[in-house]
């Protein structure tokens, strides 16, 4: 049997590793990907940029997990998936033919769509080769304009200022991380970006970017407000790469659509990780989980279903933890406002501390909590809300004393 | 993971007199900082006190959700171990922690690494309460239930 897997981050690595062991001494694994490095960390590319981290840093696993007389890597990218003769047409025209497919083939970022997105010192922050070339303008550049509230354009826009130049972040949103954060996490993230150095303009558009041979010169808004800069970072988003199943039975909505096995809706086609749509946790609704645990998981699952195992995705559940200027944050499931109209919520702020807590309850079951400045406890939180686990006290979801309290009770 | 030791913690023993917390912030640190102790004494108040250490899941989340590679199983013994080297410090593993027993000081997150089967903690405790063994079936068992009830799962299928 040939397996032939599509990508070689998270999602990749984890179902080599699962097939590995599982696999006939005859069966074969062709991995296909248009990465020059294997199984490098995308999460870490700010690191990368702001020099905390070596290009050698970036890999999250070693790349003697290939050297396997069973397996073999072509780095080429793929073209199109032909399901009905089992096998990828790649760029270079040549064919690669598998009885097992497994798609890791992720996302790419959403185009800015404005005059001058394509002048030299645009770019957008995906692939390590993005990150060097980011990198090497930073050097030079004095002034950096990054585009986007969300977390990929927070962490561009901190790297880059760690190496030295000035930056501005414009977001078209009137609030940071619009996506998932609730106003109180906007606010606090507003103001650690800004003891920063980072200059920040919600609600702004931009209109165009201006420049000449050598590069960027300029961004001009919406609003008529032009803002000088010698490198654009975009972080508008990503959308799942699907192109490459177009025209097949395999079916997409927003991303490939997978069953609880990772199945795709064509048989013996697996999809997994950012590339993939999938369950949701409370199996409501399906939807793109763009989060290294699940990319981890979903590529470990698909591999168990080629291998006959019998294991399930739990479903997926909105999560990210991050860092910005020395405050840890974590979001977990849904505290939006907009989103959780009708629940009960609780949630306190510690003005002189610095520490936000909130929970949010539905139907007498936890759908989303928020840390900021101390994350104590949060793992146990994670665990109620992915487990629906009813919520006795919920005053008690938003102190210190309180978490450890329910923690504590259940250890005994 | 047939051969491993794992952690076996006897709550009735524990006096809460943190002895194991300072020995673990000495071997780990240099420092008698119980904040450095990767080993934690929660307090049950009429219960009595519980000892909290990574157990070293069998299924762990936390192995999943690190994106820097910094946290590996060690094949010899079904320890996971978190190599500061590779650590950003992003907390992702102590978002999915059940038994919140990841910690994080200065830019790093870390985790018991058993003082490489040396096992500060246990070895002082006067008392028993931090045992470092064989897995016998019923504690086995008991490590088991305690994981499922923290993670409210029923057994079954896939499981993170």
């Amino acid at each position: 049997m040939v397996i032939v897997i599509i990508g070689s981050s998270i999602a990749s690595k984890s179902a080599l590793e699962t097939l590995l062991p599982g696999m006939k001494k005859e069966d074969r694994v062709i991995i296909v990907t248009r990465d020059r490095d294997l199984f490098y960390s995308r999460v870490l590319l700010p690191n990368y940029i702001s020099g905390e981290l070596e290009k050698k840093d970036l890999f999250f696993a070693s790349r003697d997990l290939v050297d396997d007389r069973r397996v073999s890597v072509v780095n080429e990218a793929v073209l199109a998936v032909d399901a009905d003769n089992k096998e990828l047409r790649l760029n270079s025209g040549n064919t690669v033919r598998y009885d097992r497919l497994i798609i890791t083939a992720g996302a790419s970022p959403t185009g800015v769509n404005v005059d001058g997105e394509h002048l030299p010192g645009v770019f957008y922050l995906r692939d390590l080769e993005d990150a060097e070339g980011i990198k090497d303008r930073a050097k030079r550049a004095k002034s950096c304009v990054v585009l986007g509230g969300g977390l990929v354009a927070l962490k561009a826009a901190t790297a880059v200022k760690k190496s030295g130049a000035q930056v501005k972040l414009i977001v078209a949103s009137s609030r940071l991380l619009s996506a998932i954060a609730d106003e109180t996490v906007s606010r606090l993230i507003f103001g650690s970006l800004s003891a920063e150095g980072i200059d920040i303009r919600l609600g702004a558009s931009i209109k165009q970017i201006g420049g000449n041979g050598q590069g960027v010169r300029y961004v001009a808004l919406e609003d008529g407000t032009v803002i000088d800069a010698d490198m654009v970072i975009a972080g508008k988003g990503v959308k799942p790469n699907i192109d490459i199943v177009k025209g097949t039975g395999i079916a997409v909505e927003r991303g490939i659509l997978v069953d609880a096995g990772m199945e795709t809706t064509v048989k013996g086609v697996y999809a997994a990780g950012d590339v993939a749509q999938s369950m949701d946790y409370l199996n409501t609704r399906t939807g793109l989980f763009t989060l290294w645990p699940d990319a981890a998981q979903q590529g470990r699952i698909a591999a168990g279903s080629i291998l006959g195992l019998e294991r399930e995705y739990t479903g997926g559940l909105s999560m990210n933890s991050f860092v910005i200027n020395g405050m840890p944050f974590i979001i977990i499931g849904s505290i939006r406002e907009k989103d959780i109209k009708g629940c009960e919520v609780y949630s306190n702020f510690d003005e002189r501390r610095q520490v936000y807590r909130k929970i949010v309850i539905r139907d007498g079951k936890p759908v989303g909590a928020a840390f900021a400045g101390d994350i104590s406890y949060a793992g146990m939180v994670y665990w109620d809300i992915r487990a629906g686990r009813a919520v006795e006290e919920p005053g008690k979801y938003i102190t210190k004393a309180g978490l450890k309290q329910i923690f504590t009770s259940r250890l005994f | 993971m047939s051969g491993s030791v794992t952690v076996s913690i006897q709550k009735d023993k524990c006096t809460g007199c943190g002895l194991c917390r300072l020995a673990c912030s000495f071997d780990k640190n240099g420092v008698f900082n119980p904040n450095a102790s990767r080993i934690w004494i929660l307090d049950g108040d009429e219960s009595g006190f519980y000892p909290n250490i990574c157990r070293n899941c069998e299924e762990a989340p936390c192995l999943d959700a690190c994106p820097a590679g910094a946290l590996v199983r060690r094949r010899e013994d079904g320890y996971i171990l978190l190599n500061s080297e590779k650590c950003v410090g992003c907390n992702m593993c102590v978002m999915v922690c059940p038994f919140c027993a990841i910690g994080r000081m200065g830019d790093r997150n870390f985790k018991c690494d058993t003082c490489n089967h040396l096992e500060k903690c246990a070895r002082i405790c006067p008392h028993g309460a931090i045992q470092f063994e064989k897995p016998a079936h019923s504690r086995a068992n008991k490590r088991r239930k305690l994981a499922g009830l923290l993670t409210a799962k029923t057994g079954g299928k896939e499981k993170w």
